[in-house]
């Protein structure tokens, strides 16, 4: 607040002293007023922002809701390279993880129950693990060998991808339509069963375009 | 997973009940001490004194219920399960009370009714002295706030939900928070000059109740504010001496919301402490000084609000959605109240008197204030922008400490300057040519700070200037200090500008130690071998060992790394196997010059003996240390009365001067 209290209340103070007389203007009530618009203003956004969303599991908004997704170029961890734009036509599931966040670890099971799902339909939606740096090359490789799952995992070693996508805290999981629009965002751990829900129902929703 | 709320415990009981007991106390204080007030009612005043000792209680049991459930490992309180564990050391479970937002309201609490008690007592034959009671009311009501908001909103006291698997649910608190012994003193610390900031501000609030026109409340208030700011520095430093011992990005400050959070009313709180003196010498400024404490403590809110409510993201954040709307909802009230209150009386609190001339020791305290105002002004807007663009455009920014630097490095200069020039100016008027005596030596002190940098080997244009403006002023300080103690012997190191001198001397230190390490701060990483031998910077790193640890808490990784081929530090990396939380712990080789900071990073294999390492090079990081411990020392300095403490300017209403005997030292 009070900054503004602060540089407004001298303009009233300062220059007084000099056009002081005996005869005292009225100037407080309208620095007041002046000082209590700009807190109003402050009031009202701060009232209107969002609390408490950080630490949230399950949908999550963000602006990319509705919009389409963030050009992603990069290649994977076979080195093959990897272009998003190039997945239209599919539904497409992005998971944001790193080899050692706990809920990643945690969720790594349903993820591969999802992918083994999917793959059983003839079209069902293509699934990408993207890393949230700083992760070690090899502690992703390691992730994957221990604990399976052959899907294509991409690279994002600047962490471009992840500003991006507005990752908070990993694992973040994306559902993206087939013409390129993002659907969904989820926070947090996620299940098989959400997971596949979540996809089936976007689809009853958008079509499949 | 069957959910079943147990029975609330006894903890729970005993809780809630000590809390409703303050609350209550508080509410009848407030509702008794007005009713006594304006029925002018000595004897009802005297007797409503009495809810102070019940609202003590209420606080003081509160938190003591609170650790000893954290103790006996009570679950039976969804806070215990948040924050407890068996596997705590009895430390950090002590700890573990303020180590979420509950019980940091416990704690708030606890200060708070300790203030109300302390000012109760210290005023108890002045209790029907009208400006005493409103000042008791104003503290009655912030308590009941706070009261409430333990009661309702951040309940420490709920019960919890039995856990499927009691070895698995209770995590302890976050790990950062346990692990290091600044985690018993920073917290504390930084509240007490945080809540110490409502004492002044009630004394704000009965001043313009009252309209008592003369300096009376001054007195009150000037030591309060002067112990509140104290800490409330102290804590700051402390906060970013943890930042660098724990934290493991080799830095103090970063610009975090919740550290701009405690820097917005560290800002205006020394605005005021030093345009008091402009009031106290000159009767100057009245309006001003009220709005200074008011726009403090209303800061303090607002930080609560801003780093509790999850609006705004930050490392610090308790984010919780439902305390939101409370704490912004407090904040609003005391705003409004302030403000109407100035919009009020404002125009018949103002002096009449004027500032002859600009070049006088009241021009460089306004000059003082308008660039501290600047400067909280500037934090502010950077703290809040992510939520203005956010609310206008519906995308999430944030506002980084490139803008927080640039914006600092010339407020920063301008205030060494100030710092310089201030203490050498008299009131009223200076003339050219006592300037230049004055002045004389301080400049030849800031020249020589500079030659000593060019020869050290210091580059760059705003760091040169400061060093040499941190010379300049630090020999104003030192002049000041030289002539008082010439005059007086030793007690030239008290009073308030003896000691205000050394805290300057000890911000002049932070902001040389701050500059140097911001400007000069060398980094590199490597990758070793165990045996290996890297060289940076002049020093030679070998890794002598590379292990994995195992503890009760965590397991982890440990290096030892020869500096020089002496002595060997330890960087590690340890995952708490509760949360699966990796905290990096740095290693540091403190030095007078600079420091050797040493962080182990992700990556480092003891099965390869492989080890990725990080080394920054920070220069007089120390000093930094020592700054802060000045800063204290000058505080506590500064509340002992000098040998010329003038008597306050002559205060209008008699009650306040009558009792206004001068006051021992009671900080």
């Amino acid at each position: 607040m009070s900054e503004a209290a602060a540089v407004q209340t001298p303009t009233s103070e300062t220059p007084m002293p000099e056009t002081a007389g005996p005869s005292r203007r009225r100037v407080a009530p309208f620095v007041v007023l002046a000082v209590a618009a700009v807190l109003a203003g402050l009031f009202w956004i701060l009232a209107a922002s969002k609390s408490g969303t950080e630490d949230k599991v399950g949908l999550v908004e963000s602006p990319l809701i509705g919009k389409p997704a963030p050009s992603v170029r990069s290649t994977t961890y076979d080195d093959a390279p990897f272009d998003l734009a190039r997945r239209k036509g599919s539904w497409v599931v992005i998971n944001f993880f790193n080899s050692r966040c706990v809920p990643c670890i945690a969720e790594h099971g349903d993820l591969m129950a999802f992918v083994a799902q999917q793959a059983t339909f003839a079209d069902g939606a293509e699934f990408y693990s993207f890393v949230q740096p700083p992760n070690d090359d090899d502690d992703v490789r390691a992730f994957f060998a221990e604990r399976g799952g052959d899907w294509p995992v991409v690279r994002d070693d600047d962490g471009r991808l992840n500003v991006a996508f507005g990752v908070a805290q990993v694992p973040e999981t994306f559902i993206i339509d087939p013409s390129g629009v993002v659907r969904v965002r989820w926070a947090g751990q996620i299940d098989a069963v959400t997971l596949s829900q979540l996809v089936q129902q976007q689809r009853d929703l958008y079509g499949k375009l | 997973m069957s959910a079943v709320v147990l029975a609330e415990g006894v903890n729970g009981l005993l809780g809630h009940s000590a809390l409703i007991i303050g609350f209550a106390a508080c509410v009848f204080g407030a509702l008794g001490l007005i009713t006594a007030t304006v029925l002018k009612n000595p004897r009802l005043a005297r007797a409503v004194n009495a809810y102070v000792w019940v609202a003590l209680a209420g606080g003081v049991a509160a938190i003591a219920v609170m650790i000893k459930a954290l103790i006996t490992r009570d679950w039976s309180l969804a806070y215990v399960q948040k924050v407890g564990s068996y596997d705590t050391p009895p430390l950090f479970n002590f700890t573990a009370v303020w180590s979420a937002l509950e019980g940091s309201i416990l704690l708030w609490l606890l200060l708070l009714v300790m203030y109300l008690a302390i000012i109760a007592h210290r005023y108890r034959a002045r209790i029907a002295d009208p400006m005493v009671a409103w000042a008791l009311v104003v503290m009655f009501i912030v308590t009941a706030f706070f009261f409430f908001l333990a009661l309702g909103p951040t309940d420490a006291f709920r019960a919890g939900v039995t856990p499927a698997d009691f070895t698995r649910c209770c995590k302890g608190p976050n790990p950062l928070l346990q692990n290091h012994v600044l985690v018993l003193f920073h917290p504390p610390i930084l509240y007490l000059g945080y809540v110490g900031f409502t004492v002044p501000f009630a004394f704000a609030i009965a001043a313009l109740i009252t309209g008592r026109v003369g300096e009376g409340w001054l007195v009150e208030t000037r030591r309060w504010a002067l112990f509140a700011w104290g800490f409330l520095t102290l804590g700051i430093i402390l906060g970013g001496w943890w930042s660098y011992e724990v934290l493991g990005w080799g830095g103090v400050w970063a610009w975090d919301p919740v550290e701009n959070a405690s820097f917005l009313p560290w800002l205006t709180g020394t605005a005021y402490i030093h345009s008091v003196m402009v009031q106290e010498r000159r009767g100057m400024l009245r309006v001003w000084n009220l709005s200074l404490l008011l726009a403090t403590f209303s800061l303090t809110i607002l930080g609560t609000f801003l780093t509790r409510s999850g609006v705004i993201n930050s490392v610090h954040a308790f984010s919780d959605g439902t305390i939101g709307p409370y704490l912004l909802g407090g904040f609003g009230v005391v705003v409004a109240v302030s403000l109407a209150l100035i919009g009020w009386r404002g125009d018949k609190l103002r002096s009449p008197g004027a500032i002859d001339s600009p070049v006088s020791r009241e021009g460089a305290f306004l000059a003082n204030n308008v660039i501290f105002t600047l400067f909280a002004f500037v934090v502010l807007l950077g703290t809040v922008f992510p939520l203005i663009v956010e609310a206008r455009e519906d995308r999430q920014i944030a506002v980084g400490s490139p803008f927080f630097d640039t914006m600092a490095q010339p407020i920063g200069l301008v205030l060494l300057f100030l710092m310089a020039v201030a203490p050498a100016l008299p009131w009223r008027k200076a003339s050219g040519e006592l300037l230049r005596t004055r002045l004389f030596w301080p400049a030849w002190c800031g020249a020589g700070a500079l030659a000593f940098s060019v020869v050290m080997g210091a580059t760059g244009f705003a760091s040169l200037l400061a060093f040499g403006l941190a010379g300049f002023a630090a020999g104003s300080a030192l002049r000041q200090l030289v002539l008082a103690t010439r005059r007086q012997g030793v007690r030239g190191l008290l009073g308030r500008t003896n000691g205000g001198m050394i805290v300057h001397l000890g911000i002049i230190l932070i902001a040389v130690a701050l500059t140097a390490s911001n400007s000069y701060t060398r980094s590199a990483e490597f990758t070793i071998s165990k045996g290996e031998t890297v060289e940076f910077a002049g020093h030679t790193f070998t890794l002598v060992d590379l292990t994995d640890f195992e503890t009760a808490r965590a397991v982890g990784i440990k290096a030892a790394i020869s500096i020089d081929g002496g002595q060997a530090y330890a960087p590690a990396i340890s995952k708490f196997t509760a949360n699966g939380q990796d905290i990096a712990t740095p290693s540091v080789k403190t030095g007078l010059d600079k420091d050797i900071y040493l962080t182990l990073e992700n990556g480092s294999k003891p099965s390869t003996g492989e080890a990725k390492i990080k080394v920054f090079i920070k220069p007089m990081i120390l000093w930094l240390w020592v700054g802060g411990l000045m800063c204290a020392l000058g505080t506590v300095l500064a509340a002992f009365p000098g040998r010329h403490r003038r008597r306050p300017t002559d205060a209008v209403s008699a009650p306040i001067n009558v009792a206004q005997e001068p006051e021992p030292a009671d900080v």
